[in-house]
């Protein structure tokens, strides 16, 4: 396998079928962007089988020289990878939700959703910063597109809001890219991760990418473009916002912020852990009122996200792995909730909690499924939620006892607003005849949710497959943040040995 | 179970799983001898709460037995008012609007969800009336409104029967592994075997080995003293206790006190996040407050680059004047 350039395979082939959408007729265009999808999901699981679990830190790499030190480099560890397959796995299914719902313009909508794909899978391959910076910059044009043309009634606010918002906090970054590139003198990104800028410059170079991967995230309170662009964008849309787009704020910070700046992040923790706690309480009241479905997913993913952000802030193996893991499991419960909501508003075309009702008597595998990615959102265990929440919270009470207590509210607060929701929905009596009168699921629904469904529950049940690859590369991570490591005010001690006579009475009792 | 009553005959299999779970919950069993699944577990933690000689496990011992006691009560409460006495199926809207029904214009599973929602402010008057007054039990003439109960099907009946089973004799199969000598192959040390606990359980007095049993009868008896004798009395009890028959009746008022000290706040302060917060206060003066200001300024600029000739030669002829006055004043 090596030497084979599968990376550049996988950016070319959406990218191909993107250009071939363009011309072709709605029908065509669908198979051809489905097959497409699917060729790279194939792609992804060759790529995961041919990655060498505890070998090279960057494996699969790419190289070609190009002009004054940039390149084109590309190359994955384990933590790219484990988000390269989430990407290809939710893309099929993007397409899958759009089978039927897209019906304008069908071709040009393909090609910004396989556009999308290759953008996606080139910033978590590139190994140029300045690559990095043009997939991550240029993920927004399609994106803006398919909320802008396909959204809904508000969509032209809602892709301005999206488009502002995370443009001008990325353009910060870009100067402090420049800045770095000049003084380390390489765009190298391995390298970069292992040069030692001055500290003080640090947290000049560490806000400048703050203010871009904090409003990617979304973190409070540079949130509020989030639900504005769910609320308005197509289900597929929501489902790759939610699943992958946000997940680049947490790649940015694993990748950059704290490898290339450990002394500024353990400076700016406090104000992270601030944010958090903040976003957890805010946004999961605010997701409680919601009679919108999707405005509250989008604020749940909010609050979601901050369980993401302390896991990383919080300087141990523990949070890092666990903050992970809350991307990967949030990336596809939060697309499987979006999708359901899709499912219901193809039949009714409302967001509405209140139009709707009793469902679990006229769509009891809706129901069931419904349940399953609810409960995955709540952290179930035995479902995906579970174990990175966990690990991230017990990995930040290591390191802040308060901000582990406060953000533990979010699983109460996440159990309150996503049962309130399903009871809603799914529970009670059948209140509107329209909604009384809507049919289970169909084949292709059923394609979209049973993958998505067992994808949950693998990493609920199995978590090692996920953080095997990841565990080198994480551990790399927390053995460069040791210098900066702030001191935990958990002062955790090891449990006294028993003492020996009851040890031994112990022993007496049982013979 | 207030809509119950004289069930036994009609749904045999029910009754009977019913009736072994209702012996081994309430603890049935005679002392060191044989008893149901709850009888071995009761027995061995108020025997050793009692033999651990301390103040807090004689507090133990005393508040288990009343709670033996509250569990005989209200566990013959149930299976007296829903197997035994006469049926009182007709007091019940649901039962009305079903039987109804199937006289009516046939009956259909929607018939049942339709009224589904007036059944239930049915029973929210019921249970409002219960709360002041008491509950009435007694049914004059047929009380089944032509209303016929059948059996469950297979799917409910062997998982009943699987678990009576084990409610029947899973204490006294595995008793000897879990609590007596010799547990030690079983836990393996996840649980420490107390050798001097266990021994003063053994050691406790006769009267403490037969309290569970003896609170046991004296919960069955008023069970049956008053729900199979004399169907008057709870209506009786709950006048006499009046308030406190209310209080207990509200659950203690647990949910109008969750429901004022949790939910209501937090309804409230996710309406003030939201519309105060997020849109009030970050949407107003971040994005949007942007975008007025970018809104405005241009269109001042715009006024400034109006295109006529004129108003750029008053623009030139002020600056010329201005610079004018500068270099004279300087």
């Amino acid at each position: 396998m090596s030497g084979f350039p599968i990376l550049s395979l996988m950016l070319l082939v959406p990218l191909a079928a993107a250009l071939a959408c363009l011309y072709l007729d709605a029908k065509s265009a669908r198979t051809v962007a489905l097959l497409a999808t699917l060729a790279n999901l194939a792609l992804g699981v060759v790529l995961w089988l041919n990655f060498d679990v505890g070998g090279a830190q960057w494996q699969f790499q790419e190289r070609h020289e190009l002009f004054s030190g940039f390149s084109y480099a590309l190359g994955i560890d384990g933590i790219a990878l484990l988000l390269i397959e989430l990407s290809v796995f939710l893309m099929p299914i993007c397409i899958g939700a759009s089978w039927n719902s897209i019906e304008k313009r069908v071709g040009e909508y393909m090609a910004a959703f396989l556009l999308v794909e290759t953008l996606m899978i080139g910033v978590f391959t590139a190994q140029d910063i300045f690559l990095f910076y043009m997939f991550f910059e240029a993920g927004l044009i399609p994106m803006y597109l398919i909320i802008g043309i396909w959204g809904g009634a508000d969509r032209i606010y809602a892709s301005y809001k999206f488009f502002l918002y995370t443009l001008l906090g990325s353009v910060l970054m870009l100067v402090a890219m420049l800045w770095m590139v000049h003084t380390a003198g390489t765009t190298f990104i391995p390298t970069l991760m292992t040069y030692d800028f001055d500290p003080q410059v640090q947290t000049w170079l560490w806000l400048a990418f703050f203010a871009s991967f904090a409003v990617k995230m979304p973190m409070w309170p540079v949130h509020t473009w989030l639900p504005a662009a769910h609320v308005q964008a197509p289900t597929a849309g929501s489902v790759i916002l939610a699943g992958v787009l946000l997940k680049m704020g947490g790649y940015g910070f694993i990748r950059f912020s704290l490898p290339m700046f450990p002394e500024a992040s353990a400076y700016f923790a406090p104000l992270v852990w601030g944010l958090s706690m903040a976003a957890v309480v805010i946004t999961s009241l605010i997701a409680l009122v919601q009679d919108d479905m999707k405005k509250l997913i989008a604020y749940s993913s909010v609050a979601h996200m901050a369980v993401v952000t302390i896991g990383l802030f919080a300087f141990n193996v523990q949070g890092l792995e666990g903050s992970m893991l809350v991307m990967l499991s949030h990336g596809l419960v939060s697309g499987a909730l979006f999708l359901c909501v899709g499912i219901i508003y193809d039949r009714l075309h409302t967001r509405e909690i209140s139009r709707y009702g009793g469902l679990a008597i006229n769509m009891p595998r809706y129901a069931l499924f419904f349940l399953l990615f609810t409960m995955a959102s709540i952290g179930l265990p035995g479902t995906s939620g579970f174990v990175g929440e966990f690990l991230s919270l017990g990995g930040i009470y290591q390191a802040s006892s308060w901000t582990a207590l406060i953000c533990t509210t979010g699983i109460i607060l996440g159990a309150a607003y996503m049962l309130y929701l399903y009871r809603r929905v799914v529970f009670g009596d059948q209140k509107n005849a329209d909604a009384a009168a809507m049919a289970d699921l169909d084949l292709r629904e059923y394609l979209m949710v049973i993958p998505l469904g067992l994808a949950v529950l693998w990493m609920g049940v199995y978590p090692e497959s996920f953080i095997a690859p990841m565990r080198a590369d994480i551990a790399a991570l927390d053995a460069r943040l040791a210098r900066a490591k702030p001191e935990g005010d958990a002062k955790l001690a090891m449990g006294k040995e028993k003492p020996a006579h009851e040890e031994a009475a112990a022993h007496e009792g049982a013979h | 179970m207030r809509f119950y009553g004289a069930l036994r005959k009609h749904i045999p299999i029910t009754f009977w799983t019913m009736t072994a779970g209702t012996l081994a919950i309430t603890g049935v069993g005679i002392a060191g001898f044989v008893g149901f699944a709850g009888f071995y577990s009761k027995d061995a933690i108020l025997e050793a709460a009692f033999g651990s000689g301390t103040a807090v496990g004689g507090f133990a011992f005393w508040m288990g037995i009343a709670a033996a006691l509250m569990t005989s009560f209200y566990s013959w409460r149930l299976v007296f008012l829903t197997f035994f006495g006469k049926p009182r199926w007709i007091q019940s809207e649901h039962i009305q609007h079903a039987v109804h029904d199937a006289h009516g214009h046939g009956h259909d599973d929607h018939a049942h969800d339709d009224h589904a929602h007036e059944d239930h402010t049915d029973d929210d008057h019921a249970v409002a009336e219960l709360g002041s007054r008491g509950p009435d039990y007694t049914q004059h003439g047929d009380g089944t409104g032509g209303y016929h109960p059948h059996e469950s099907p297979l799917v409910m009946l062997l998982p009943l029967l699987i678990l009576s089973i084990g409610a029947v004799a899973a204490g006294f199969v595995f008793n000897h592994a879990f609590v007596s000598e010799g547990t030690g192959e079983f836990w393996k040390g996840a649980l420490v075997f107390h050798e001097h606990l266990i021994h003063a359980m053994h050691g406790v007095p006769t009267w403490v080995k037969w309290a569970p049993f003896t609170v046991m009868s004296l919960g069955l008896l008023i069970a049956w003293y008053g729900y199979i004798k004399n169907l008057s009395f709870p209506k009786a009890v709950a006048e006499q206790l009046g308030p406190v028959y209310t209080f207990v009746f509200r659950k203690w008022m647990f949910d109008e006190l969750y429901h004022n000290i949790f939910v209501r706040p937090a309804f409230w302060l996710g309406k003030v996040f939201w519309k105060v917060l997020d849109i009030g206060v970050i949407d107003k003066f971040g994005p949007d407050g942007a975008a007025w200001v970018v809104a405005r300024g241009s269109t001042y600029a715009q006024k400034v680059q109006s295109g006529y000739l004129y108003s750029y030669a008053l623009v030139m002829l002020l600056g010329l004047v201005g610079a004018i006055s500068w270099v004279i004043a300087g």
